[in-house]
């Protein structure tokens, strides 16, 4: 049988105490005769809510075979282990590829490319904004030399009024 | 008598053949604003992909990957 595992390590533990606790996890395993296919580390990660307090957490799936009797033994060993926050082992069909968590942000990314109609909306109203952006900016050189013949003027007047000693 | 012959009347989305819990795009699309399990009524999947579905966002929430529910 093939199975999958996912465990929550308590983020409060530094790196190499982080590396031990995988260690030891995967030795529970290869005790109870499942050997580790391939394996899968996400790292830090927000909870979607607090276990215990904890808003983060260290993630890591691990791909197994071996017989289902062993399992038993491995949910006992498990549960007793501190500085797991959490875990989940299931069952996944014997042709199944693991979905690595970098993949999984590629497929995120080519997801959003693909239209749905909330998304062509969005770009139509972006489209609209750019259009009423671009006249603005297109003739600076006009505006440009209208802005250094008003500075002038501007730079006059006030040269005139500070010279002006009646104001004082 | 005529047999009757249900008939789909919008297309049912696509569901890959074995819906990961890990795959959060995916289930993101069956969850409704308040974080719940949108129903086969809405969502127009077959049966036996709701259910696959429903498991996997228990599982997904479960390891704090989806939240129970989502605050306004």
């Amino acid at each position: 049988m093939k199975y999958e595992i996912m465990v929550i390590l308590n983020p409060k533990q530094t790196d190499k105490e982080i590396e031990k606790l995988l260690k030891e996890v995967k030795d529970t395993l290869t005790e109870n005769k499942f050997t580790i296919v391939d394996e899968d580390i996400w790292g830090m990660r927000d909870l979607a809510y607090l276990i215990r307090g904890n808003s983060r957490g260290y993630y890591a799936v691990l791909i197994l075979t071996g017989e289902p009797a062993g399992m038993a033994a491995v949910h006992k060993d498990l549960t007793l282990t501190p500085g797991l926050v959490r875990y989940m082992a299931t069952k996944v069909p014997d042709d199944y590829v693991l979905m690595r968590y970098e993949g999984a942000l590629m497929m995120a990314k080519t997801a959003a490319k693909l239209s749905s109609p909330a998304e062509e909306l969005n770009k139509k109203v972006r489209s609209s904004h750019k259009r009423s952006e671009e006249p603005k900016a297109k003739p600076t050189a006009e505006t440009e030399e209208k802005t250094a013949k008003k500075t002038e003027e501007l730079d006059e007047k006030l040269k005139a009024i500070i010279e002006d000693k009646d104001i004082l | 008598m005529t047999k009757k012959v249900k008939i789909q009347k919008t297309k049912r989305p696509e569901v890959p053949v074995f819906i990961d819990y890990k795959d959060l795009e995916l289930l993101r699309g069956y969850l409704s604003v308040f974080g719940r399990i949108v129903p086969r009524y809405y969502t127009g999947v077959s049966l036996k992909q709701q259910k696959q579905l429903s498991l996997a966002i228990k599982r997904a929430r479960e390891m704090a990957l989806l939240p129970y529910t989502s605050k306004y």
